[in-house]
């Protein structure tokens, strides 16, 4: 996205970078907060009475499997659409507009790469508990936070040279990003395991 | 002087940098540590949502990582 927004993509233009990170902001947050909405509202037809007490113990379980996942250490299912946001949009679309239709695709997450498995988290839950009011909190924080880190980039990326340092740096690091989400699962797993237990 | 050019065509060539993931006993030992966090949230009874509000902000994040 930094390739899209950033200053230097706007520079000799009467267009604004910021107005374009605003737009993409308000997709994001919009494209996830509709998934959400969708998602909540067809788990809540689900019946869930002969499970819902097990809720927590299935989430954590799964969230273990899924941190030794992360961190290399066992290799479990990772489904996702191995698509990119369509380039031709930039052409065919005015910025602002093509701003704010990548970022509702991306906000919506599954539409794209799924770069680790802590997005299966927000759907988990979201699906098992049933709640519309739940699921629109998760997946709109998650197209927030996809969001945020736009801006800092773009004010960092002000060249081509430093916006190609940036893409290298995000491809250099994303094994760390990927214990992080590892140390993240295992703490979940361990609460809601702990919590289940020290109820029943 | 031949030595040099010999040695920055080396340093030219070379493939970038590349990080790699740490060996198996600090992954098990960063998977133990985040068991424990766990564990101590729940004994300390921290709201389950403030966790998967945590886990959205943290997938977000992440998300920018994509290829």
């Amino acid at each position: 996205m930094v390739g899209t927004i950033a200053p230097v993509v706007y520079r000799n233009s009467e267009l604004d970078w910021r107005v374009a990170a605003t737009i993409y902001t308000i997709g994001s947050i919009v494209g996830g907060s509709l998934v959400g909405v969708i998602i909540g509202l067809v788990a809540s037809l689900l019946p869930r009475s002969l499970y819902f007490d097990s809720i927590p113990l299935l989430i954590g379980f799964a969230a273990f499997g899924y941190s030794l996942h992360e961190m290399h250490i066992l290799a479990l299912p990772h489904p996702q659409r191995r698509r990119q946001v369509s380039k031709d949009w930039r052409l065919r679309f005015h910025p602002y507009i093509t701003a704010g239709l990548f970022g509702l695709l991306l906000g919506a997450g599954f539409t794209t790469f799924i770069p680790t498995a802590s997005y299966y988290f927000i759907w988990l839950p979201a699906i098992l508990y049933g709640s519309p009011v739940l699921a629109v909190i998760l997946f709109g924080i998650y197209g927030a936070s996809r969001a945020s880190l736009l801006w800092p980039f773009c004010q960092w990326a002000a060249s081509f040279e430093l916006m190609r340092r940036l893409g290298r740096q995000i491809d250099l690091t994303k094994p760390i990003m990927r214990q992080v989400n590892g140390f993240a699962l295992a703490m979940l797993a361990a609460y809601l395991i702990s919590a289940y237990l020290s109820i029943t | 002087m031949d030595q040099l050019s010999a040695a920055r065509d080396n340093v030219s060539n070379a493939e970038p940098f590349q990080l790699k993931a740490p060996n198996v006993v600090f992954r098990l030992a960063w998977l133990l540590a985040g068991l424990v966090m766990g564990y101590i949230a729940s004994r300390v009874r921290l709201p389950s949502i403030s966790l998967f509000i945590f886990i959205a902000t943290l997938a977000g994040l992440s998300a920018n990582w994509s290829t």
